[in-house]
């Protein structure tokens, strides 16, 4: 990892330990996460994900090894200024509202960069646009939905124009409307390019959704990869306690059917597949070409 | 719980009072108060309740909500009232029925010790109900900007109070579910004594508090990664300007000081 180009990693982590007393719990991590990459970190309950994307910003301090975000070395001068890189979402959406209005708490966040008031003004409306949160911002959290609520609390981590995003679990409290929702503003955000996407998910659609999935297991990374390889391994599937892609199960149905059209992860390429699968069947069948 | 309590609740509105500049409502309440104290007769009393009045027409907040914020402190003022009937013998005597014996003085020292607190929660109301919680706490920090020199550390105290005001509803609806979920398992109050209600009722603080504390760490980290730091400079997203209407608002008030002075 040591000859990898560091200013073009958004993260950098090398040889990071982090431990508790006498137990560590993460173990020698070495990460190199480009600009722009999304990226997916599993694992199961105490796997150590939620350390690892806190020692990202400084909410917890390594023990050993040497992190960098966007080429600046993390030590206690450096942290104000790496937190102004990372923008961090959590699992809670009651938790991380600071303002009495959902204003109030963009404001927050902005107030702590210095910004000017005409600035905030303009930030806190072009981020609510952005999220549909315009009609939200003058409401009580209280008087929020779960969805409306971790889109506030995006929208507040987005104004302040992080180049990093991490989600901790962001949709573990959400329904399923909200849920595609938030994964929807997160296919938004990556396909804009600005952000690089860490988030934290027990979701298997999500990760076959990114462009990385990295495994963590007793606080080592044990598998690091493009999602549409490792979640085919049905040992790391379980080792995360983690159930096939709903599109890898159909492939595996229709192969066992007779309908053979690859092993995909993502729903949108399994329909595809199928589409072609189906027009190539036509014309054989027409004999019109093929 | 929350719901009967209406004092301190803001309602939403656009009168000339809620443009104020909550800076100049809360200087106004001193003031208020000292005119409040200075009263002892009828005349000085029945000014201030018009004056009261007035204000409150200028809310545009129905009357009824600031009768409805005086009524849990209703029976406190009754007991006032009672108390100077009875105990009070300055003036003529009123009535005379064996051993209760009522006098002048006594009923307007009674009425007039039962007015101040009453005009004192309407005037409060007043201030609560027209003034956004937010705003409140940002005006008092605002107005407790000098003791900053003495070592007070005023920002952190606005925020403190901020994040007290928004997480008192949370944690009410934390309350109230914990508080169903004995219910649901069987618990019910009705039939036990005094003694076991209250040790169930402190039962129910230990995960409230503990939920608190959850919260609290939660945030704590949602504001660190947010760039906060405590003592660091940070600018101010609502800024108070102080207009005519505030300086004549506050001026307003001497009026009432005045008039309890001479009347």
């Amino acid at each position: 990892m040591g000859t990898i180009d560091k200013s073009k990693h958004a993260v950098l982590l090398e040889h990071v330990y982090y431990g508790q007393g006498c137990t560590n719990v993460l173990k020698d991590v070495s990460l190199a996460i480009p600009h722009g990459q999304w990226v997916c970190i599993a694992g199961r309950n105490g796997a150590g994900k939620s350390t690892l994307i806190r020692l990202l910003n400084g909410l917890l301090l390594m023990s050993r090894g040497r992190i960098l975000i966007d080429g600046l070395e993390q030590s206690g001068r450096t942290l104000g200024d790496i937190r102004r890189h990372i923008g961090m979402v959590f699992a809670n959406p009651d938790d991380q509202f600071v303002g009495l209005t959902v204003e109030d708490d963009i404001a927050f966040g902005l107030e702590n960069l210095c910004l000017s008031r005409e600035e905030m003004q303009h930030r806190i409306q072009t981020y609510a646009e952005r999220l549909d949160i315009v009609h939200l911002l003058n409401r009580h959290p209280a008087t929020l939905s779960g969805g409306q609520k971790q889109r506030s609390a995006i929208a507040a981590v987005l104004a302040m124009e992080p180049s990093i995003l991490v989600l901790d679990e962001a949709a573990s409290m959400l329904d399923e409307k909200a849920k595609n929702e938030l994964l929807d503003s997160m296919r938004a955000m990556h396909a804009d390019g600005r952000y690089t996407l860490i988030s934290i998910t027990h979701d298997v659609e999500e990760m076959a959704e990114a462009d990385r999935l990295i495994v963590l297991d007793g606080g080592m990374v044990t598998a690091d990869g493009s999602p549409r390889e490792l979640l085919l391994r049905e040992d790391l599937l379980q080792r995360c306690r983690l159930k096939a892609p709903f599109a890898l199960q159909l492939c595996r149905e229709l192969k066992e059917r007779g309908i053979d059209i690859g092993e995909l992860v993502r729903e949108k390429e399994v329909q595809e597949a199928l589409w072609l699968y189906h027009s190539k069947r036509y014309l054989t069948a027409t004999g019109t070409g093929g | 719980m929350k719901r009967k309590i209406i004092l301190g609740r803001y309602m939403e509105g656009d009168s000339w009072v809620h443009r104020l500049d909550p800076r100049a409502k809360m200087a106004a309440m001193p003031l208020f108060m000292v005119a409040v104290f200075m009263v002892d007769g009828y005349m000085g009393a029945l000014a201030l309740l018009l004056f009261t009045l007035a204000v409150i027409r200028g809310t545009g907040i129905p009357y009824r909500y600031f009768i409805r914020a005086m009524k849990p402190l209703m029976f406190l003022m009754l007991f006032i009232l009672v108390f100077h009937l009875l105990y009070d013998a300055g003036g003529s005597k009123l009535l005379d029925a064996g051993a209760f014996k009522v006098y002048a003085g006594g009923l307007e020292k009674g009425i007039v010790s039962a007015s101040r607190m009453a005009l004192f929660i309407m005037l409060a109301a007043v201030l609560t109900f027209t003034t956004q919680p937010e705003q409140l706490a940002q005006g008092l920090g605002s107005l407790l900007k000098p003791l900053t020199c003495i070592g007070l550390p005023t920002d952190r105290l606005v925020l403190m109070l901020g994040i007290a005001l928004r997480f008192i509803p949370t944690i009410f609806e934390e309350a109230e579910r914990l508080w169903k979920a004995l219910q649901s398992r069987g618990l019910d109050l009705s039939s036990r004594p005094l003694r076991e209600k209250a040790r169930l009722i402190i039962a129910l603080l230990v995960p409230v508090t503990t939920g608190a504390f959850r919260r609290a760490i939660g945030l704590a980290d949602s504001m660190e990664a947010r760039g906060y730091r405590l003592g660091a400079p940070r600018s101010r997203f609502r800024a108070f300007v102080w207009k005519r209407a505030d300086t004549l608002f506050v001026g307003a008030f001497l009026l009432p000081v005045a008039a309890a002075a001479l009347l």
